[in-house]
Order: C-alpha cells, then structure tokens, then sequence
C-alpha cells in the first residue's frame, strides 16, 4: 500500500465541501453488508458509492470516494512524493524538486503542467446550460468500484506531453492516467467505448482542436471555485461527441472550450469553458488507485474483488 | 543507501554531463512496445538462472510451484497492484508505450493503464521510496538511454513467476534501438544484495507497434469480467 498522495490531499482540500454532512468509512463488516460495494456511512446510514455520488455529501469527493474524517487506515509506509505536495500552491520543489518547467511564448507549444481549476482556475458553464445528465453507459459493477475506471477529460490538473504526432495528457486524478490524442486522422472505424474514449485532434490557426467519441461513465464534473463541489454532472452515452478547444491566452494560461452533443439523444450542443494556470501544480506523482483504495480499510481492493 | 549507490555509478561512468540538448539529438525510443518473444520468468544474459540467495530461491521456487498449481495468492498483481518493474514491460506479452520528450521519458503501460515517469536529470533525487516503480532518472549515453532506478518496493516481482527482490534493488536499465528503430533493446543490470549473490544482467527485447493499438485495460474490471477473483493470503491485510 503505498502514497494515495493526490487523493489525500484533494480530500482535505475538499473536506471544507461538504462539512453539513457527517461521513465516514464503511469498517469491512458493513461493506460486506451491502455486497462489497463501496460505500460510506452519512449520516449515520450506510450509503453506496452511487447513491454517495449523486448524494450532496458526495458532492466534491474525488471519483466517487469518500473524504476520510479520522477513521481511514493510514498508508503503511507513505513518505513523501517527488515533486511538489498535491494540491498546488505548495513549497517550491526541493531537493527531490522533479523537472523544472519553462513557459513559452509559442502559442502551439502547450506542453508542460496546467493547474487543476479546482484551486485557481474559474469554470463556468456557457449558452445557460445547469445540468444535462444522460444515461450511464457503465456496468453497475464498474459504477460501484472506485478503480473500476473514471472518465476523465481535462477535469484537474494535468501534464501535457506534447509530439507531433501524438499529444499525450497525464491526468492528475480520476486516475484515468492518460489520453492520447493522435493528430492528424480520423477515428477508427469502430470504436469500442472506454473511458478514456478516442481522441483525435489537428490545429486550427492556434487552436487545438481534439475531437472524442466512444466515451462511457460520467464525465464533465466541474467544481465550484469557491465551494469545491461538483456544479455540473454529465453522463456519457455511446453517442456522445465531445470537442475539445485548447489554446493559450499567454505563456502562463490555457482556455479549454468543450462541446457535448448527442445526435441520437437529442442532446443539442452546449459548451463549458475552463481555464489553466502554468506549472502551479506537478502531477508526477505515483498514484496507485488500488493503493488508495486500501485507506478504505484493510483489504478494500480484495473486498470489491471477492 | 540506494541514493549514495547511484551517486557513486553516476560519477564514474562520467554520465550525464551533456545538456539537454543532447536528448534532442539522441534516438528517439517514442513509440507503442511489445515483448518479440512472450516470457514468464528472467534468465541471465547467458540464459542460467539468476543468482539468488538460498532464502530468496526456496521463495521463488515456492511462487512457481504454487503458479503451477493455479495458486497465485502470492502475487499483488492478482489484486491490480502494480506488477513491478521490468514484469510490467513483458506481462501478458501486452504492450506498452514510450512518450519521450526534451526532458522525460514516460513509459504508458496498457496493463491497468499505469505510467511511469522518467525526468532526465544528471542526479538522482533525495530517496523518498520505496514506490512501486522506484525512484528512476535517465540520461542518454550515446544512442542509449540508461535509468537508474532504486527503491522499487518489494510488495512487486521481477518476473511473472514471482522472482522476489528487496526495497534496497537497484536496476540500470539501458534501452537501445536496434533493426533501424523496429526493435529496442532493455539491458538491464540488477543489483540487490539481499536476493542474489551477485549483481547480474538481462535482455529483453520488444517489437514496435502501430501507434494507437494499446487498448484501455482496467484491472479491476478485467478480474470481474473474467470471474478470477484472488484468494489472498492473510499476510497482506492482516486485520
């Protein structure tokens, strides 16, 4: 079991969220109890992940999981992540500092870390858009597991390596851990749904453009600035596209416009905008979901397996 | 310990003295890898078997015998635990990729979709392991690019057979490309006095794929759909 660091700090981060409620984990008696799935106790009733998450004490915990109010099992041996604390707005990197990073004056040139919105960024929904859940495309089981998978498009924060050929997005949560976007053709033929789903992109002037189909889960949470919670919950379905419009207002701020249309459900185009910081966050930190799972409790991973 | 170890390598191999600049210059290893010729268990450069301590031996003849039986209670993996490292780079024979960059290296398995991050970097940093992918810088000798890992935790295995190591191993992995840039070539030094009598070196080599072909692999989801779930030995969560 080893360094849930992302998550442990996002969880205290965010304990500010959601303090109306009175959550704890489940011991692993009353996790069996409700079949292995994961779950917490709020309010003094057992509660299912997905209950939780559509719950407002879920509201701004990370992938589902539940914010740790003393009772969690600590990581064995945790030590100290390379890199800057999670979070942002620590320490400056010391000794075990990690890649220093450079902005650039490049417009095309986007790589680099990109600061999760959650702690400087501003999101807000456009066109007047509240909320457009769909229907969940993911099996109940991948709905109740907390590794089980995530959606995750540009949600915290994120590192981008960028190739010609290839852009690659490490993500700081969810961990959904990359995207790729190939540049420059088209979508496969067929495309099995994941939750990463298939990106494609191309410039357009300044503009990248990414383009993604074949997207299952929830997708789309945008945090409150000032609240940390989820504002906004969208629901993947097999016919949802996504456009994704990246560019640089300077050297140190990115833009990202995302459009979510579903022609076969009716679902008329609507758009967020969010925007990044340079280099406040580092997310080159190992983050093993299975590990972090284990703060569940001892055996959390092999409680959601059996 | 590790960190001292690697200091000492660094400094008399004279590596690493180059710019960054010269990572621009070297091969470029970007690109999807699979192992050419599927294995289970790491042999030596002269195909014998590594030099393990007598304690160490009994263990991993233990994980085979039992793997034999179908028991794999042993293996962190059977719970999605990262495999370890070099396991992960030929587990199951799937791929993995390779995103290089002026100042990184960053391996993307298919396996549970986990990353590794490489920074280039003439020092290693101060010691906050063990992680389960160890605590790796790269730099390029030549057209090689050579990481120096320490720190990888003992929770993983060398091999799919359950080779063990301790949190004191330290792996030089030096990845080559050969075959014009089709093949690339892992020579990898083991050191890890608690395990093997001696330090000792493997090869593994991988063929290049198409870019785009590594498929999403979600561990949990896999075990599920595969109704293979673990019996797990009480020792890893004693309650």
């Amino acid at each position: 079991m080893k360094r849930p660091y992302i998550a442990l700090g996002a969880l205290g981060l965010l304990a500010g969220g959601f303090a109306a409620a009175q959550v704890t984990p489940l011991t692993p008696a009353q996790r069996a109890a409700i079949g292995g799935n994961f779950g917490a106790i709020v309010n003094g009733k057992i509660t299912e992940r997905q209950s939780l998450l559509n719950s407002e004490a879920g509201k701004g915990t990370i992938a589902g999981t539940v914010p740790q109010t003393g009772a969690a099992q600590p990581p064995q041996n945790p030590g100290p992540p390379r890199g800057r604390p999670p979070g942002g707005g620590g320490p400056p990197p010391g000794p075990s500092g990690g890649i220093t990073y450079h902005t650039s004056n490049d417009p095309r040139d986007l790589s680099g870390p990109w600061d999760t919105m959650m702690i400087t960024g501003t999101g807000q929904l456009l066109d007047g858009v509240k909320s457009r859940p769909g229907p969940q495309v993911v099996s109940p089981y991948e709905a109740t597991r907390l590794c089980a998978g995530e959606s995750a498009l540009l949600e915290d924060g994120f590192n981008i390596l960028q190739r010609p050929e290839q852009i690659t997005i490490l993500l700081a949560a969810n961990f959904a851990h990359a995207r790729r976007i190939e540049m420059n053709v088209p979508h496969p033929a067929n495309v099995t749904p994941s939750f990463a789903g298939n990106s494609v992109g191309h410039w357009e002037g300044n503009t990248l453009v990414i383009d993604t189909i074949g997207i299952k889960g929830a997708l789309a949470r945008w945090r409150d600035p000032v609240s940390l919670a989820f504002t906004h919950l969208l629901m993947a379905t097999p016919t949802l596209h996504v456009v994704e419009r990246v560019r640089k207002l300077g050297p140190n701020q990115l833009e990202i416009i995302s459009s979510y249309d579903d022609a076969a459900t009716g679902m008329k185009p609507y758009r967020m905008r969010a925007t990044y910081n340079f280099g406040a966050m580092d997310p080159e930190i190992e983050n093993i979901c299975e590990a972090v799972g284990d703060l569940f409790g001892p055996g959390y991973v092999q409680g959601v397996l059996q | 310990m590790n960190t001292n170890r690697l200091s000492i390598a660094l400094l008399t191999a004279g590596a690493l003295t180059a710019p960054l600049s010269a990572a621009a210059r070297a091969a470029d290893l970007s690109g999807v890898w699979k192992i050419t010729t599927p294995i289970t268990e790491l042999r030596t450069v002269d195909g014998t078997a590594p030099p393990l301590q007598p304690a160490a031996l009994a263990s991993y003849n233990a994980h085979k015998a039992a793997k034999v039986r179908g028991d794999l209670s042993w293996d962190t993996a059977q719970i999605c635990k990262p495999p370890g490292e070099p396991r992960i780079m030929f587990e199951s024979a799937w791929p993995f990729e390779i995103v290089q960059t002026s100042n990184r290296v960053e391996f993307l398995y298919q396996w549970n979709r986990l990353t590794r991050f490489v920074p280039i970097q003439d020092h290693q940093d101060t010691f906050t392991g063990p992680w389960y992918f160890g605590q790796s810088v790269g730099h390029w000798e030549g057209q090689s690019f050579v990481i120096d890992d320490v720190g990888v935790s003992a929770d993983t295995f060398l091999d799919s057979d359950g080779l063990p190591h301790s949190d004191d191993i330290h792996l030089i992995e030096r990845f080559t490309l050969q075959d014009r840039g089709n093949v690339l070539q892992a020579r990898i030094r083991i050191e890890d006095p608690t395990i093997f009598t001696r330090p000792w070196t493997t090869i593994l080599r991988f063929t290049r794929q198409p870019l785009g072909s590594i498929v999403e692999d979600v561990c949990e989801t896999r075990l599920h759909q595969e109704s293979r779930y673990p019996v797990l030995p009480e020792k890893l969560y004693p309650q």
